[in-house]
């Protein structure tokens, strides 16, 4: 409910458990989708040894019904997969509404990737394949940061919509 | 589980997974000379085999760590697309010259003796 100074009372019980709900920090859960055996034991091997949950999917479509059964905060893809590549299974997931996902997309960063159209596609970040291990968890990081920043950003509004503000 | 025991343990299953990374890109590189020969003899459809072996040797290789089998590899890859693209705008594509074919039979080359001493590096 607002308050006749113009803040916001936020202290009110239904305001407060809905902030103080999507403001926990996100789970460390992975999904990592790659079409390559090899490079998905690589990065999954490496991310378990840093005591994230891992899963992983083959191809985009596969990684898209998994979504649909399972939040993860961040996904790391590769781009080119057959089925599905990283760029449509990006663009289908934000199509889908689902905003509270952080998309990282492997690449060997050559000139024949197409930045503009990944980042109007929802990608978030890209990650080189020629990464160190340091690079690679330092991204990762960054990701969930990001992430629970959106999510405190989301609680926010959300509580000042209850609370009868227009954000 | 120590942490020392845990960066143990992910040794051995990094170490493990090279040898095999290792094991298929040797005979990856037995495929691609293949497909030179068929690209060769102008079968078309032979350079997009190319094409996506290169990519994912030229990708997985950095990932492994292998800088010196995944660039030969991407100079495969980088031909490979620029003959596409360039193919792609021409009403009668020329196909690959001998200028396409002795680069990549070059980068093949270099791949392969990057493979090999890669494996014996393991052994």
């Amino acid at each position: 409910m607002g308050r006749s100074d113009g803040r916001v009372n936020i202290d009110t019980g239904a305001v407060s458990s809905r902030l103080l709900a999507l403001a926990v920090p996100a789970e460390k859960r992975i999904l990592v989708v790659d079409d390559d055996d090899l490079e998905l034991s690589l990065i999954c091997d490496r991310l378990r040894a840093h005591d994230f949950q891992v899963s992983q999917a083959a191809n985009g479509q596969e990684a898209l019904e998994i979504l649909e059964r399972q939040w993860f905060p961040v996904v790391v893809t590769d781009w080119q997969m057959p089925v599905m590549d990283g760029l449509e299974f990006t663009q289908r997931l934000r199509q889908k509404g689902v905003t509270d996902t952080f998309v990282i997309m492997l690449t060997v960063l050559n000139s024949s990737f197409d930045y503009e159209r990944a980042y109007e596609s929802g990608v978030d970040d890209y990650l080189s394949k020629k990464q160190p291990d340091v690079e690679l968890y330092a991204r990762i990081h960054a990701a969930f940061t990001t992430l629970n920043l959106r999510r405190e950003l989301q609680a926010a509004r959300a509580a000042l919509a209850a609370a009868g503000k227009t954000p | 589980m120590s942490d020392r025991d845990a960066r143990d343990t992910l040794q051995v299953q990094l170490n493990a997974l090279s040898v095999q990374f290792l094991e298929r890109t040797r005979g990856q590189v037995g495929q691609l000379e293949l497909l030179v020969e068929r690209i060769g003899r102008g079968e078309a459809d032979a350079l997009l085999e190319l094409r996506a072996i290169a990519h994912k040797i030229h990708g997985s290789g950095a990932m492994f760590g292998f800088p010196d089998i995944s660039d030969p590899a991407g100079e495969i890859e980088r031909a490979s697309d620029e003959l596409l693209a360039r193919d792609a705008k021409l009403e009668h594509p020329a196909g690959p010259g001998t200028e396409f074919l002795q680069c990549v039979t070059a980068a093949i080359g270099r791949l392969s003796r990057e493979v090999e001493t890669a494996r014996n590096g393991k052994k």
